[in-house]
């Protein structure tokens, strides 16, 4: 019988006892925080489509480690830093996720594939109800991806990833993987994945800043339904391709952002109902949980131990903080233009998170008047939102490529 | 470095006033089609009394 090195056998055991100290650290507490995030996952206290595979993800690649060759170690799952050509084609064949990295994520289409996800399941009718108003406070609510710009550089980032973890303010998880990827792409694991942890916290951070910035007999201002017009089918779709055209025209660098979008809007008020169960169903929750799984296992030790994770964890919830006091902000001031006739709690709605923040604004609206229904008009502040983070995307990206 | 950060500074104006104006851009479509909408019902509604 040969003899038998019980560590060569279990590798993943072996090359934690043969790295550095820090790294073996890393990878367990990596581990244990992967198997955390499916717990919380699972109990619905973080985004579950998002944090289920992430952490399945997560903990895999960081005990799957093995000896590549006498001197290397590595993982099986994917290869972030392949551009080399052969080597890159020598991966693919390897790695198995690879394939879904190189094709789908390295070059951002699977943020766009969930934004055409999310422009069919939005009803732009929403916005065209109080066109300017959304606006306003959708403008309002961009304060943390505007203030934390500067915030970033003063902490010590470049340009590209103070603009980068900045976009985190517009709660919009696609366009925060697609600036990233666009701008740092050496930065994009770890901007990503914070976004995606604080956007999970949204639901429950946003309703005590609610409480604490607006009074209750401001809370329970009912809005007055009746004059919500009918908008056509016809008007949704003019204005869908007149402002998709107007955008592209406008930023083509984030063009694929704003054609994924607006297709989706199209395609859901054609009512070509087979397209609009694939992109709703299909293609949104694929892309989701690809996404989810990929972002999981490019959390490796290795990708993660950057001195920079801490500032990105500090500016992430700065970001989003920041947006939501300028989105209530916002709300105040539609409310005092409008002769104090306009829930002020609308304005956290502007924060793009569709449809958490709108949905967030409207439990706590019933929580202190339970005829007041806000949520049209939120939702309209919430895709406003969409359309203005996509705008600052654009322009950061545009500035600072 | 110092001069790092007033530059993100002074870039913080263009970037929200652009953000700002094609905002209001798309707001103003909407409102333009709305118009544009209700311009041609009101026409056709005054066609349709004056042939009746």
């Amino acid at each position: 019988m040969p003899n038998i090195d019980i560590l060569y056998l279990f590798q993943g055991i072996a090359t934690l006892v043969a790295s550095e100290p820090t790294i073996a650290i890393a990878r367990i507490v990596l581990i244990g925080l992967g198997i955390l995030f499916v717990f919380l996952g699972v109990k619905g206290t973080l985004e579950p489509l998002i944090m289920i595979p992430m952490g399945v993800g997560m903990a895999s690649v960081n005990a799957g480690v093995l000896f590549l060759s006498a001197s290397t170690m590595g993982t099986i799952f994917i290869d972030p830093m392949a551009t080399d050509v052969t080597k890159l084609m020598e991966v693919l064949q390897i790695d198995f996720l690879q394939p879904i990295y190189t094709f789908t994520f390295s070059n951002g289409l699977i943020a766009c594939l969930v934004f055409m996800g999310i422009g069919v399941i939005t009803d732009i009718g929403y916005m065209l109800i109080a066109p300017f108003r959304s606006m306003v406070i959708a403008v309002c609510a961009e304060l943390g991806t505007v203030l934390t710009f500067p915030i970033a550089v003063a902490m010590g980032l470049n340009y590209k990833e103070a603009a980068s973890i900045a976009m985190v303010g517009g709660a919009d998880g696609p366009m925060v993987l697609y600036t990233s990827l666009m701008l740092c792409k050496d930065l994009f694991v770890p901007i990503t994945i914070v976004a995606y942890l604080y956007l999970s916290l949204c639901y429950a951070g946003y309703p005590y800043l609610i409480r604490l910035l607006i009074p209750k007999e401001l809370r329970g201002i009912k809005m007055d339904l009746t004059k919500i017009p009918n908008v056509s089918k016809t008007e949704k779709i003019a204005f869908a391709i007149i402002t998709n055209t107007v955008l592209c025209l406008l930023f083509p660098v984030a063009a694929p952002l704003f054609m994924s979008f607006f297709l989706g809007v199209i395609i859901k008020e054609s009512e070509v109902t087979r397209v609009i169960d694939f992109l709703e169903n299909t293609l949104l929750f694929g892309s989701t949980f690809f996404l989810g799984l990929l972002l999981g296992v490019l959390c490796e030790a290795n990708t993660i131990l950057n001195p920079k994770v801490v500032i990105l964890l500090v500016l992430g919830i700065t970001a989003l903080l920041l947006s939501g006091i300028g989105g209530v902000l916002g709300g105040y001031l539609v409310y005092f233009a409008t002769g104090k006739k306009y829930n002020p709690v609308i304005g956290i709605a502007g924060v793009s998170c569709v449809p958490t923040t709108a949905k967030v604004a409207q439990k706590e609206v019933f929580a202190i008047n339970k005829r007041a229904m806000i949520i049209p008009y939120a939702m309209g502040a919430n895709i406003s939102g969409v359309i203005t983070s996509a705008i600052l995307a654009a322009i950061y990206v545009t500035l600072l490529r | 470095m110092e001069n790092y950060f007033l530059g993100s500074i002074k870039l913080l104006p263009v970037v929200y006033g652009v953000t700002a104006g094609i905002s209001f851009m798309v707001a103003g479509i909407i409102k333009g089609l709305f118009c544009a909408v209700s311009f041609r019902a009101a026409q056709r509604r005054t066609e349709n009394e004056s042939e009746g």
